[in-house]
């Protein structure tokens, strides 16, 4: 079995300051999710999907005790996993899509719901609009992760960040504003 | 649009909040002001805010990306295994599955349900499944089990249907409206069946209205929205009208589906209605423009639909009429009328004012089609008014009684074909069908064969010269009609003494079809149209492979058939108990099992008509019939009841012809089961019972009788045909225990095909030759002559591959083949030739394994694929190569083992099994010995 990662040095590493362990940290995070993913999804008797809300949830139920009492509070901790589970979604859509587009293709019920699902291309532009945003006004994606990626609701996020909701709400809308115009204008170039 | 770049974006962001944060009436005002104080950002700021608008308007990044699933790849849901999704449908996902147990099956789609389902819930939701799956029917997709895992999730295990909607298939292929129109006679089947059970659809649109690459019909997901909102919990119902309504096609949901009345069978008619539309205009009937949902609802209720002929008036009609083999102005003109009523009937708002059965559909789309499945097109007639019989009333007599007593007389002549179980089955039937007193001593005549060419030749001028001058006489019309007929059988009916020309047969048929259509309504008339279009199907199909055009004539004579009962009182038995027949012939042409529902109707019509009447004939279409009977149980391994079934048949041939013991004809069909006797007792090229010394008292006397036959007539092509396959037949159960005297038999059968006289060589003839030669190459083998044997099998070879360029759709052609191919590769591994054998066995195997997919419940391409593989096996066992042998062998005793799946064990396949499983243990040793010795 692997060793677990001390998720709890990573953090304070960032915190104080140390860049290069922010992808450490990343890494271990998304593996930690993704296993954690894997063993709800592979129990039998549940219903076969799971939110990611759900996960986050899960995840640190798991992690915080394990890590011991200076392990970050749920706010913080969903402050770095919101954007891996980002990194996961866009990875487990792109597999999904790449079954559904994958050569021969035999339907006995044709689906009737393609046309209302994100495509993979498109997470990707917005993950890609999204880090740009978290150079200029890291707020603004971290409200985006939370709430496109993770499934958080505004209340849920407000409570996170120690915000009200209705600033919340607003900071919504400019991020998708930024997000938008950008991928636009990257469209049409 | 131009990009921000992340300074603007710094210090427009915080005047963005403030604005943001006003309500829309405010901003105005506020963006008034902000331009007096910042001219230079406001443009930016108003464009910002427009962007927000239309984001807002493309709902952008509202939709999440949804839930984590697991992969179910490898899980098992009941009996099966999940292998790959292959769909995920509205109500949950759809993955491809096969059996847990290894148990080789055709592979099965499961469709996991994306709710949850309480307990007292699953019950209901397995018991309804049990009544759709009894649905069965060629054009409904079985549902096959229905069931709920430990978790409660609800799953249903279906056909798995290869093949694309309706819609594209018509469009792709470019179909005409007739026969698109057809090939949805087919959907209304599987929907008149399902109405039978009591089943709605509710839910029928292209997508579950699939076409498989042969044209077949398969119609999916037939009840299960029922099914569904029945399984579940009354909370989970209400999520489910819900999701269900969402996953409900607006586009196909009837009036009474929207307004949440009752749902019967008038509501498929409705949805039914639709796709017909679409099939026949390329358009919706409440229009083709995007309608959003809410519009499309209102439409569905309140809009009556465009009468389709109208709807080929847009700027696109050229492209649709394109689609439909058409110019717009003459699809315009099909559609109009008929098929406008039809349509508009079906799509009436109001349940009650539909068609109330798909059955009344169904006859009205055949009134439009005017009965018309007949694929020789008819020469037009004109019938100029003259006074011609009156004129020549007695010319005109003498010579349509000379034209009819010799046609009769060769009609006499009837043969039994020589096919055993799944290869052309041509069962003769006894067409006595006498149109007029004749004296016996003409009605018996047999003449030479260049006489009936002549004599068919002068008779057809006549006839036609006849059909020109003759008026409007409705008796006379259907002596015409019935001589054409005749004529017809003479000229290439396989089922008659003929001449060899089916095409020219089939001309013929086609005048006195169209004859005898003109003439109308009358019972005679009728009759002699469900005898003529039998005839025309049989050709089409045994003759000609025209599979569906045939089957479609068949089918359309017994339905004329059974119309006459209800016209005239009389009970019709001969004629429905023919067309029934030959139904049935055609049916089981290479699935025996589809074949037992129209036999066992023929069977069922002689024995009630053999209490009604006394005589010969009702008792002898029983024997036949019986007869019948046993080529199925042989069909499908169940050897030992085909025995027992074939001596019962005889003992009916041999009672019903001591009624009438002068005629030849009943005689005759006693001589096939004497074939089928020693065939099924010990003839090792056919499914047999292992009793060499039964199979060669019945061959051996079987070989007397059609010696006789040739000594009486020897230009009969047919009477010589039937005596070199008697004389392979019995080498055959010589073969093992007296080489020599196979050889003899085997080269005085291929005589006849030599010396004969072809002047268009039958493709049945050739074919069955082929495998003569086949087997007749085994024999020399065995001999040790090998030069020999290896030519036998090249020429087998040749014809096979030429049969098979002729008429890639030929089964027999592409059986033989690669029969031949396996066979002579086994004789190149002897000569050492391994690269040759290779080739031939790859060629082999891939001919094989498409008749096995194809028919994949027929024994007889079990058998001869798995000695396929079994000669691959031998191969790498020649080469050494132990693992490839254990796998081919594996692969063999695998096909024996299934073969219980599709029918009966008995020793036959038991000890082919018991062969190939030896061979298998064998290849195992030799593998591990040699891996031993190399560690």
């Amino acid at each position: 079995m692997d060793v677990q990662p001390n998720l709890l040095s990573l953090i304070d590493s960032v915190e104080r300051g140390d860049t290069s362990c922010a992808n450490a940290l990343f890494s271990a995070l998304y593996a930690e999710l993704r296993r954690l993913a894997a063993r709800e999804l592979a129990r039998q008797g549940v219903p076969l999907s799971l939110s990611p809300t759900t996960l986050l949830h899960q995840a640190y139920i798991e992690i915080a005790p394990r890590e011991g009492p200076s392990f970050p509070d749920r706010a913080r901790f969903m402050g770095y996993a919101a954007r891996v589970m980002r990194g996961l979604i866009i990875d487990h859509v792109r597999s999904r899509h790449a079954q559904k587009r994958g050569g021969q293709f035999e339907i006995t019920s044709a689906p009737t719901d393609f046309e209302h699902t994100v495509d993979d291309r498109e997470l990707t532009r917005i993950s890609g609009a999204l880090d740009e945003l978290a150079e200029v006004e890291p707020p603004l994606a971290q409200i985006v992760d939370l709430r496109f990626f993770c499934g958080f609701t505004f209340a849920e996020i407000a409570a996170m960040k120690g915000i009200s909701e209705r600033t919340a709400q607003r900071q919504w809308e400019k991020a998708r504003i930024y997000l938008h115009r950008k991928i636009r204008s990257d469209l049409e170039v | 649009m131009a990009a921000l770049n992340p300074e603007q974006w710094r210090v427009l962001s915080p005047f963005l909040d403030q604005v943001l944060c006003l309500p829309e009436n405010e901003r105005q005002a506020w963006l008034h002001s902000f331009r007096t104080q910042r001219p230079d950002l406001v443009d930016t700021l108003l464009q910002l805010l427009e962007n927000h608008r239309e984001l807002s308007a493309d709902h952008f990044l509202e939709q999440l990306p949804g839930d984590f699933e697991s992969s179910l790849r490898g899980h098992s849901v009941g009996a099966y295994k999940l292998l790959n999704p292959i769909g995920h449908g509205g109500m949950g996902d759809v993955w491809l599955a096969e059996r847990s147990d290894g148990r080789f099956e055709k592979r099965v789609a499961v469709k996991l349900m994306r709710f949850a389902v309480a307990s007292s819930g699953a019950e209901r939701f397995k018991r309804e499944g049990r009544i759709l799956a009894q649905l069965a029917h060629p054009n409904i997709a079985e549902l096959l089990d229905a069931g709920v895992t430990s978790s409660g999730q609800p799953y249903l295990v279906l056909e798995h249907v290869q093949g694309q909607p309706i819609t594209e298939v018509c469009d792709e292929r470019k179909l005409t409206v007739e026969d698109r129109i057809r090939l949805f006679l087919d959907v209304l089947s599987a929907v008149a069946r399902a109405h039978a059970n009591l089943v709605v659809h509710r839910d029928i649109k292209p997508s579950n209205v699939l076409v498989s690459e042969q044209g077949q019909v398969k119609l999916l997901d037939f009840g299960i929205a029922k099914l569904l909102a029945e399984g579940s919990d009354s909370a989970i119902a209400t999520q489910l009208t819900k999701e269900g309504a969402g996953a409900l096609t607006p586009q196909f949901a009837a009036p009474e589906q929207i307004t949440g009345a009752t749902i019967t069978t008038a509501t498929d008619v409705y949805a039914l209605g639709v796709l017909l539309y679409l099939l026949l205009t390329g358009q919706h009937p409440l229009g083709s423009g995007p309608l959003s949902p809410a519009e499309l609802v209102k439409a569905i209720l309140d809009t009556e639909p465009l009468r389709p002929s109208d709807a080929i008036l847009s700027a696109e009609s050229r492209a649709i009429a394109e689609l439909r083999g058409a110019t717009p102005e003459k699809l315009r003109r099909l559609l109009r009328g008929d098929l406008d009523t039809i349509l508009g009937k079906m799509l009436k708002k109001n349940p009650a004012e539909r068609y109330s059965a798909v059955g009344a559909v169904a006859e009205d789309l055949h009134r439009y089609l005017h009965l018309q499945p007949i694929a020789a097109r008819p020469d037009t007639f004109t019938y100029r008014f003259a006074k011609f019989t009156r004129r020549n009333k007695l010319g005109l007599a003498l010579a349509a009684l000379v034209v009819i007593a010799t046609l009769t007389a060769l009609m006499a002549i009837n043969r039994e074909a020589r096919r055993a179980e799944a290869r052309f089955q041509q069962v003769r039937k006894l067409a006595r069908t006498v149109l007029f007193d004749l004296n016996p001593e003409i009605e018996n005549l047999s003449g030479s064969t260049t006489a009936r060419e002549l004599l068919v030749k002068t008779s057809l001028d006549y006839l036609d010269s006849l059909a020109k001058e003759s008026g409007n006489d409705p008796s006379l019309q259907l002596e015409l009609a019935t001589a054409y007929a005749k004529i017809g059988n003479v000229q290439g009916n396989a089922k008659y003494s003929n001449l060899g020309h089916p095409e020219a047969a089939l001309k013929s048929y086609g005048k006195s079809v169209a004859i005898a259509r003109k003439v109308g309504q009358s019972p005679e008339a009728l009759e002699l149209l469900a005898n003529t279009y039998s005839e025309v199907g049989s050709v089409q199909v045994m003759q000609l492979g025209l599979r569906t055009e045939g089957r479609e004539n068949l089918r359309l004579a017994t339905r004329i058939a059974d119309s006459l009962p209800k016209l005239t009182g009389k009970p019709y038995y001969q004629l429905r108990v023919l067309a029934y027949g030959y139904l049935g012939d055609i049916d089981g042409l290479f699935d025996p099992v589809r074949a037992a529902e129209p036999l066992r109707h023929a069977l069922d019509l002689s024995t009630e008509w053999s209490h009604v009447e006394a005589g010969p004939e009702p008792r002898m279409f029983a024997a036949l019939f019986t007869r019948e009977k046993g080529d199925i149980f042989w069909g499908t391994g169940d050897l030992p009841q085909a025995r027992e079934t074939f001596l019962q048949a005889l003992a009916m041939f041999k009672d019903a012809i001591a009624e009438d013991p002068a005629n030849a004809d009943w005689d005759r069909e006693r001589l096939v089961i004497m074939e089928r006797l020693g065939l099924v007792s010990g003839e090792p090229d056919y499914f047999n019972l292992g009793d060499r010394p039964a199979a060669v008292e019945w061959l051996q006397k079987y070989v007397s009788e059609c010696e006789q036959r040739v000594a009486a007539d020897s230009r009969d092509q047919r009477a010589r045909f039937d005596l070199s396959q008697s004389l392979a037949e019995l080498a055959g159960a010589y073969r093992d225990a007296d080489p020599p005297r196979a050889e003899k038999l085997y080269e005085r059968s291929l005589s006849f095909g030599n010396s004969a006289p072809q002047t268009d060589p039958d493709a049945d003839a050739l074919t069955w030759q082929s495998f003569a030669r086949i087997w007749f190459s085994m024999n020399l083998q065995r001999l040790g002559k090998k030069q020999r044997a290896l030519s036998e099998l090249t020429s087998a070879m040749t014809v096979a591959q030429r049969l098979v360029d002729r008429d890639h759709t030929s089964i027999p052609a592409r059986e033989v083949l690669g029969v031949a191919l396996y066979t002579q590769a086994r004789q190149l591994l002897f000569l050492g030739d391994a690269a040759g054998a290779e080739k031939d066995l790859q060629q082999s195997e891939q001919v094989l394994s498409d008749l096995h997919k194809e028919f994949p419940n027929t024994l007889l391409f079990f058998r001869d694929l798995a000695d396929c593989y079994q000669a691959k096996g031998d191969l790498a066992a020649h080469r050494s190569d132990w693992q490839a042998a254990k796998l081919q062998y594996e692969k063999s005793a695998n096909l024996w083992e299934h073969w219980t799946d599709v029918g009966q064990s008995t020793s036959y396949d038991q000890q082919r099994r018991q062969q190939a499983c030896t061979a298998v243990r064998n290849a195992s040793k030799h593998l591990h010995e040699h891996s031993s010795s190399l560690r």
